[in-house]
Formats: structure tokens, C-alpha cells, sequence
């Protein structure tokens, strides 16, 4: 797994020309801090630092499902793969991330996770790998990983009498 | 695999009761014509992303609110692992003094938001005449 933080490049006093900039953040930080709402929603709340990309797991009856929040990440830019029971999710950061600097941009805060990623379960559950499915919407990957008992499970009739009966 | 605690109360699907709320990941950047914020709201939709800006305490204050619908294991599922929680995001900035407040544009794709916020053309020092009585 690769996990880069960049941590924010103005913060608090900063000598020079961007007083003004610093300004501007040391009130955002006010906002967040003193509420605008009422305290909770920022102070228990604010997003954690997590592993990249954070992962979900559930099952129902019929399938494994790996639920993974890749925020702006295009379906050309994630390759999901199933290789054996290992299940890897890799991504790119790609076009989004060259936009800004050198061209007088500046970043007064950056939070947004601009790395490459790479994650990779394991699946102790035998899988239908013909049938796996991925989709990616709103930045949110479901991949659907039909379980091969659910195919191979078949109901057996039960009849009356016994089979010694004939 | 990690195990993971469930939330019984998001893992239950439609019986979730209580939302959590979340101040989203995002990136402030400047440049010589305004500022550029871009929030991570993945699962958000474009229908359910509100922006307001309202007077604060002197101020001027951009709210952003976005909902997102549930998501997860569904009526009988099992959580296996939880590494995130599925919520609401809400984030609020307070906007600098030479900020266009009137022409914020915003677009959202694929689960990130971006926030255009212009300096304001009358920023800077103005001159005030005196009048004559």
C-alpha cells in the first residue's frame, strides 16, 4: 500500500507576501473550530486519517461485497482484479493533480490524498470469479463477488417415505 | 483481514435513525483572480449538494451541505469490515472580505466538488471623496 499525506503548506503565521492568504485560512480554521453549527459536527466528526482506499466489507446470501470511497478517480484510472482469493484494488491519480502549481497557484490547504494507491484482501470465501462485478459511481467502487457456493448450492426435494422403503 | 466493530445503526440499511455528519477532506488553493476549493463527498449526489452563503457575525459565510444516501450492508447482510462510515458531509467557510460572494460557480463530478470563489472586481483600496458642504 502507498499512503501520501501532504500536509497543509500555509498554516498559522507565514512570513512574507501572503499574509492575506493566511488570514483567509486562519479563519476558515475559526469556522471549523468555533462553529458555525454547533460543536459536534466538526470536532468528533472531522474525516480521520485512513488507510487509502478505505475499504468496507459485507456479505449477504448471494455475494462478498468490497465497497471503496476513490473520490474523483475515473473508471480508466482503477484496475480491480481478483487473483486467486486475493482481491486488489490499485489506482492512479492522474490529471486532476498536475493542474495547479506553476501557474501561480498556491495551496494554502491541502488534504485531498494524491497518491497512488494500491489495496489488496483477502477473501476467505470461495468465489464465482466468472461473475464479478465492479462499478464506480459518485467516487464510491462496488465490486460484487458472487459467492460459488450460492451457484452451486441446488435444493434437494425431500419425499415421503425413505429410500430403504422401495 | 481486519476485523472491524459494525455499526449496528448503518449496517441496518433502511433503520438508520441517526446520520453521521462529516467535515469533508478538501484542498484550498489561490491564484491572482480568487480561490479554488475542492471537498471530497464521494457518494454525494449533484441533486443532493446545497451551497448557501449567508451573513455571519459580520461575516460572509459559505455553507455546504450534502447528502448522501445509504448505502452498505443491506436487512440481513453482515458488516465484515468497516474501515469508513457512510454519512452526511457538511463544511462551512468563511469567505475573505475582497470575495465575490455573488458569482461562486461550483461543479461536482465523480464524487469530488469544486468551488470557485472570485476576488471581487471593487477589491482593493477605493478612494473616498470628501464631499463639500
Amino acid at each position: 500500500m502507498n499512503t501520501m499525506t501532504i500536509r497543509p503548506m500555509v498554516r498559522g503565521g507565514v512570513v512574507g507576501p501572503s499574509t492575506v492568504l493566511s488570514e483567509f485560512d486562519r479563519l476558515l480554521s475559526e469556522v471549523f473550530d468555533a462553529s458555525v453549527f454547533g460543536a459536534p459536527v466538526f470536532r468528533g466528526l472531522a474525516t480521520p486519517r485512513r488507510p487509502v482506499p478505505s475499504m468496507n466489507l459485507w456479505e449477504d446470501a448471494e455475494a462478498i461485497h468490497v465497497e471503496a470511497e476513490l473520490p474523483g478517480m475515473k473508471i480508466e484510472d482503477v484496475d480491480v482484479t481478483l487473483e486467486g482469493e486475493e482481491l486488489t484494488i490499485a489506482g492512479r491519480r492522474t490529471s486532476e493533480q498536475k493542474s495547479g502549481e506553476g501557474q501561480g497557484v498556491e495551496y494554502l490547504r491541502r488534504e485531498r490524498v494524491v497518491a497512488d494507491f494500491s489495496r489488496t484482501v483477502r477473501i476467505a470465501e470461495s468465489i464465482d470469479a466468472e461473475n464479478v462485478r465492479a462499478s464506480l459511481r459518485d467516487g464510491v467502487l462496488h465490486v460484487t463477488l458472487p459467492k460459488s457456493a450460492a451457484k452451486n448450492r441446488r435444493r434437494i426435494a425431500v419425499t415421503e417415505g425413505g429410500a430403504s422403503g422401495q | 483481514m481486519n476485523a472491524c466493530n459494525v455499526n449496528r445503526e448503518q449496517a441496518g440499511g433502511g433503520a438508520v435513525t441517526e446520520r453521521a455528519v462529516f467535515a469533508p477532506t478538501y484542498d484550498l488553493m489561490r491564484d491572482a483572480s480568487g480561490w479554488t476549493i475542492v471537498l471530497d463527498v464521494p457518494g454525494a449526489t449533484r441533486e443532493t449538494i446545497d451551497l448557501e452563503v449567508t451573513p455571519e457575525r459580520g461575516a460572509t459565510v459559505l455553507t455546504i451541505n450534502a447528502r448522501v444516501p445509504s448505502r452498505g450492508a443491506p436487512e440481513g447482510g453482515a458488516m465484515l469490515v468497516q474501515e469508513y462510515r457512510v454519512g452526511d458531509y457538511r463544511a462551512a467557510f468563511r469567505l475573505p472580505a475582497d470575495a465575490d460572494a455573488e458569482r461562486i460557480e461550483a461543479s461536482y463530478d465523480a464524487g469530488v466538488l469544486s468551488v470557485r470563489l472570485p476576488v471581487s472586481a471593487k477589491a482593493g483600496p477605493r478612494k473616498i471623496a470628501l464631499s463639500r458642504d
